[in-house]
């Protein structure tokens, strides 16, 4: 089933003077598809504009359900320096209308597995960048939504961050959300994707599967990144 | 044109050149045209007219002014910051750092340019107090030797205070240490003072040799200060930008670090409402930011205090009605633009917000942060009409219409 279908026509920061052009792919149950390319190819610019976080936009997106279930994990941390972690996790389980009992238990194991329980009263101001992205991964996956949008999730995170993120998006895939993942770490995308958006110069370059994009770039035993340089 | 950076003084002298025209872009920004046309010069022609006036017939106050004023004027400046400036950036840490003769000398060009730019200010605010010092019934060598007192003590404890920053971070061990100095530099001002009446020969220049022995000692200190690279850096942004947030004071929030690891007001995260909702939930992040910003609540205390003396003050009814009546209006707009800034915060804008939960938080959050500031007024306003009985009968009437101000003020967004 597909959760999402984004058709960009064009969008940018400038009126008449569009970053990207011509994206179109889905997302369906269960899939984790990545979203590649070099450094300022259009990655989050993208995905800003399928949040509606850019002002000039066309195009349309389609969820599957009636109102968008989503969840986005920015590559920068943002937080409310006036807000303890837990004033955080408070905020999102009343906009999301989480039961009271639901989100407790919900919060608490979320804590316990990223190891922040000790600090669930500080500031962020006192968190180091790893922990501040953990704090975004945590409001991520405390409601359960049908789609997970990430960027760049690595930077910053520790290795026992990293293998905590990667096991919930694994348990989040089997109970059947999407998630699209924006990541220039070629490697792990590789070992983790099902299939890859490969977007160069504001545009997309190729999608589908590792053999889709061998079979694109002529490298019938190439790797992602062989792939990846060649298309991009 | 650009100066080739290839000593430490032409980088040091480009850095003084690019702070001198970054604060010339702040005032320009604060004072254009139309300002300068109708505020600044019309208020500049009246101040040296004024000054004029005032040096050829001194007012007969002028006379009962204690010559201790002006150093005690010196040590109330020395309150206000450190006034030196270094002009370390971030940035250096990747190569100027790296070299100790560079670094050296930057800071000891910055120790320079900042006590002869307090020299220079202290001569301006002598110059603007000559009409005064004419008509003090003391000695013109006594007037001198006060403000040299106090320019010394300025130096010093600007200098002092500077090290002190450097050395502790923000929080009550700093408080506390500015606390001592200022009190040290207040007993030291005492001391210079009564020297500089009572032993002009003899203690007042060993006082002064004294003081340049300290500068001279926190100056070898200053440059000799190592391992607090990133606290120079926040420093000297801080100074940089002290102008632009003086001119922006009450337009603008400044950006504050936020140095605490626990908030100050309900630490352990405490809810706010019982009823969970996302109305609640929004009304609980703008109740509590504002309840966490000494800022805001300065500011706040600052208002409800005027508008209260103001209602009893004066005493034309319909005027005392207007300024109350006013108050309410004036309290929900600025408490309902301070709680739309906090709601368009970056992390809120994450999280999927619908319109009937930030209208509801506004109207919510509105009316219960105007309610004590209003309800002070009130009841100052009902003493001045009835008394006790008055103040009481107003406050609960204060409610009442705080309610309704707030849902009038929020019906757009």
């Amino acid at each position: 089933m597909n959760l999402l279908h984004v058709r960009i026509e064009e969008a940018g920061y400038e009126a008449h003077s569009p970053a990207i052009r011509d994206i179109e792919f889905g997302l369906r149950q269960g899939e984790l598809v990545g979203l590649i390319g070099h450094n300022g190819a259009g990655k989050s610019t993208t995905i800003k504009a399928m949040l509606g976080m850019i002002r000039h936009m066309r195009g349309s997106m389609q969820w599957a359900g009636e109102r968008p279930s989503y969840a986005y994990v920015p590559e920068h941390p943002v937080v409310y320096d006036d807000l303890t972690l837990w004033e955080h996790l408070e905020t999102a389980a009343a906009v999301y209308e989480l039961e009271r009992p639901m989100f407790i238990r919900r919060a608490e194991e979320l804590l316990r597995q990223f190891r922040m329980e000790d600090v669930r009263h500080h500031l962020p101001g006192s968190f180091s960048k790893g922990m501040r992205q953990k704090l975004m991964l945590i409001l991520a996956f405390l409601h359960q939504p049908d789609v997970y949008i990430v960027d760049e999730p690595f930077v910053g995170l520790d290795p026992r961050g990293t293998k905590q993120f990667l096991e919930l998006l694994r348990a989040e895939r089997e109970r059947g959300a999407g998630v699209l993942m924006s990541t220039h770490v070629l490697d792990a995308a590789e070992r983790m994707c099902d299939r890859f958006v490969l977007i160069a110069d504001g545009t997309l370059a190729a999608q589908g599967t590792l053999d889709d994009l061998r079979a694109a770039s002529g490298l019938p035993d190439g790797t992602l990144f062989d792939c990846f340089h060649e298309l991009a | 044109m650009a100066i080739p950076v290839t000593t430490p003084a032409k980088l040091w002298l480009h850095r003084a050149g690019a702070n001198a025209r970054f604060q010339a872009g702040i005032v320009r920004a604060a004072v254009d045209w139309t300002v300068a046309l109708y505020i600044v010069i019309p208020a500049l022609v009246y101040a040296s007219i004024q000054y004029i006036a005032w040096w050829r017939h001194p007012p007969a106050s002028f006379a009962l002014v204690p010559a201790a004023a002006l150093s005690g004027l010196f040590f109330l400046l020395s309150l206000r910051g450190s006034g030196y400036r270094f002009f370390v950036l971030e940035p250096d840490q990747l190569f100027v750092r790296a070299n100790r003769r560079w670094t050296r000398r930057m800071l000891a060009l910055g120790l320079l340019y900042s006590a002869a730019l307090q020299t220079l200010a202290a001569a301006g605010l002598a110059g603007l107090l000559l009409p005064l010092l004419r008509a003090m019934p003391v000695s013109a060598g006594l007037q001198l030797r006060l403000v040299g007192a106090g320019w010394a003590l300025w130096l010093v404890a600007g200098l002092a205070r500077y090290l002190l920053q450097l050395r502790l971070a923000a929080g009550w061990r700093l408080w506390l240490a500015q606390a001592g100095l200022a009190l040290a530099s207040a007993l030291a001002t005492i001391a210079a003072t009564l020297l500089a009446v009572y032993a002009p020969a003899t203690g007042y220049p060993a006082a002064l040799v004294a003081l340049a022995g300290a500068w001279l000692l926190f100056a070898r200190a200053r440059l000799r200060q190592q391992g607090a690279f990133l606290r120079e850096a926040e420093l000297e942004q801080r100074a940089k930008l002290r102008l632009a947030g003086l001119l922006l004071n009450g337009f603008a929030a400044a950006p504050r670090p936020q140095s605490r690891r626990t908030p100050l007001v309900f630490r352990r995260s405490q809810t706010l409402f019982r009823y969970r909702s996302p109305i609640s939930g929004l009304s609980e992040v703008l109740l509590k930011s504002f309840l966490r910003s000494f800022t805001m609540l300065r500011l706040y205390a600052m208002f409800t205090s005027a508008a209260a003396i103001a209602v009893c003050a004066v005493s034309f009814a319909p005027v005392r009605t207007a300024i109350w009546l006013g108050c309410a209006f004036l309290l929900s707009l600025w408490m309902k633009a301070y709680c739309k800034e906090v709601a368009a915060a970056p992390f809120l804008a994450l999280l999927p917000w619908r319109d009937r939960t930030r209208i509801g938080a506004l109207r919510k959050c509105t009316h219960l942060l105007m309610l004590p500031g209003f309800l002070v007024v009130s009841a100052a306003f009902g003493y001045a009409v009835g008394g006790w009985i008055g103040a009481a009968v107003f406050a609960a009437a204060g409610f009442a219409i705080a309610y309704f101000i707030a849902a009038v003020a929020t019906i757009w967004y």
